[in-house]
């Protein structure tokens, strides 16, 4: 198990650095995960994209579907891109707290 | 270093029926030259070279001969020809003895049977073949890593490792050729279903569920080259993980889902996407469990596109695309599937600037993600430390871009390329060519 620590608060996280307990998210979850990614300044498009996730994991259990992901943001599936370069799984996903989807991502 | 203890697959042994399914499965992969073969290391060191564990880190447990060793030791205490004749003699309890635990060690975390020390040995030993048999008994036990488990139950259940239902399916199909719409045209369709196509397309779930570009540059390709090819909602799985946990029952099962699609449809060819085992189990793996040869042909994409190229039906742009550029051949490809030339030619249809990775084709050294690694969660650690041998080898070749044709390749890839720092993307072969079509 490993540790990161980001303004003095410490997060467990897996192998692939996602975020072990999704309970433990917090704001400097974000920022950590922000600066990994190279993601100059966060906008409402990302917080909107890391609400919806979050709000479909409390209903679902998992991570929507990008198709889902886009009707439900209303976004198209370049924008997404644009706004998490390493895509909906592996950038928007991990920023949001949850776990690291299955296969091969 | 990852966990090893996972005995997750639940299944109710007591020390006797544990054995009595060592026996079984023992009895069905084994032969007289399996035994042989077992006998015969000379102990020349040579495969020590040959793996690229022992390659990144020089432990002699990364050794294929010592890996094979542990295999040995198993089967000399459980199947010894004549000890266990021996009324007195009495084996070990499986559940409880240690030498299972080096086993699974070796052969699920120290070994992702990329079959390069095959082809090494002086002596003719099928490396590969013999670790497969360490995770056939493994799994026999129950002892297989949790990562491989749920992805093959969900697969057994629901027909595709990711659990989607046939409506999701069909609605990112459709969702997909809407977002193509605007680079294809107006009135761009996607088959699903089309009775005797030329080529029924299996794709990977992935990019159904989270990386839509892939697929959509797959389908932008066919569509390009005037394929007359169609998607199924019978199959559109091209994964087998069970093979890796060690069960060709569940792997055939598998496979059979996608042969049945194809008769359904009577479409006169598969061709799978871009997918190491995938296209190993399917092609090659199935003939082997069968007994006899698929009356029809099974294609990797990228065969595909070498051909469409060659026929004048794909017409690329050359250079869009920085180079240097070179390939990772993915073991399931090229050392077990023999694809080694298509993929360079089509490489070299869109870039002047072409380099090759040394050794490369058939000896190429496996990316370290293999086996099933990269699929799951437990082994990131090990995997980033036996990715080295590889690092090294893209790292000398000067390339920008690392192009392959296999998913479990291309996350490990871009996984070593963060943590060597290369400064290098890693792409799909189906990506190189979709942005290069003219």
């Amino acid at each position: 198990m490993a540790e990161v620590e980001f303004n003095g608060e410490k997060f467990q996280i897996d192998e692939d650095g996602f975020i072990l307990d999704f309970n433990s998210w917090s704001k400097n979850w974000v920022m950590y995960v922000k600066e990994q990614e190279g993601i100059d300044e966060l906008n409402d498009e990302h917080w909107k994209v890391i609400n919806i996730l979050q709000d479909y994991y409390k209903k679902n259990g998992i991570a929507p579907m990008v198709r889902v992901l886009s009707k439900l943001t209303s976004f198209k599936l370049k924008h997404i891109y644009e706004l998490f370069p390493s895509g909906p799984g592996k950038g928007a996903c991990k920023m949001a707290g949850l776990p690291k989807p299955t296969g091969c991502v | 270093m990852a966990s090893h203890g996972a005995s997750t697959l639940d299944m109710n042994l007591n020390p006797a029926q544990a054995v009595d399914s060592l026996q079984k499965i023992y009895r069905k992969y084994t032969s007289r030259k399996f035994f042989a073969m077992l006998q015969a290391c000379v102990h020349c060191g040579l495969c020590a070279e040959a793996c690229h564990y022992y390659c990144s880190e020089k432990k002699s447990d990364f050794i294929p001969a010592n890996r094979i060793k542990r295999l040995a030791a198993v089967i000399n205490e459980y199947f010894h020809p004549l000890k266990s004749k021996l009324p007195f003699f009495t084996p070990g309890n499986p559940l409880t003895n240690p030498k299972f635990d080096g086993l699974y060690k070796a052969a699920f975390e120290n070994c992702t049977l990329c079959g390069k020390c095959a082809l090494i040995c002086p002596m003719g030993i099928n490396t590969g073949e013999i670790m497969y048999l360490a995770r056939a008994l493994l799994f026999g036990l129950g002892r297989i890593p949790s990562g491989l488990i749920g992805p093959v139950q969900t697969t057994l259940t629901t027909g595709n490792y990711l659990g989607l239902s046939g409506e999701d399916f069909i609605e990112t199909v459709e969702w997909i050729a809407e977002e193509m719409a605007e680079d294809m045209g107006a009135g761009f369709t996607i088959p699903i279903d089309k009775e005797q196509p030329q080529v029924l397309y299996i794709p990977h779930p992935l990019t159904l569920r989270d990386l839509p570009f892939l697929l959509m540059s797959e389908l932008k390709i066919l569509a390009a080259a005037g394929e007359d090819y169609t998607l199924s909602t019978h199959d559109f799985d091209v994964v087998n993980y069970a093979f890796y946990q060690g069960s060709k029952e569940n792997a055939f099962q598998i496979a059979n889902t996608t042969l049945q699609a194809r008769e359904k449809l009577q479409a006169k060819s598969i061709a799978l996407a871009p997918c190491g085992h995938g296209y190993r189990i399917l092609r090659w793996e199935v003939e082997k469990m069968l007994g006899e040869k698929h009356n029809f042909p099974i294609y990797s994409l990228v065969e595909l596109i070498d051909r469409y190229i060659q026929d004048g039906r794909l017409k690329l742009e050359k250079d869009k695309f920085e180079g240097p550029i070179t390939y990772h051949d993915p073991c399931n490809i090229a050392r077990r599937g023999g694809i080694i030339q298509q993929p360079r030619n089509v490489i070299k249809a869109l870039t002047s600037n072409f380099v090759e990775m040394e050794p490369y084709g058939v000896h190429n050294f496996c990316c370290g993600g293999g086996g099933g690694l990269a699929s799951t969660a437990d082994f990131g650690k090990i995997r980033a430390t036996m990715g080295k041998a590889k690092a090294e080898q893209i790292r000398k070749t000067g390339a920008k871009i690392v192009v392959t044709g296999c998913f479990n390749c291309k996350t490990q890839i871009r996984d070593i390329g963060q943590n060597y720092d290369l400064g290098i993307e890693v792409k799909s072969i189906v990506e190189v060519v979709a942005d290069s079509i003219r």
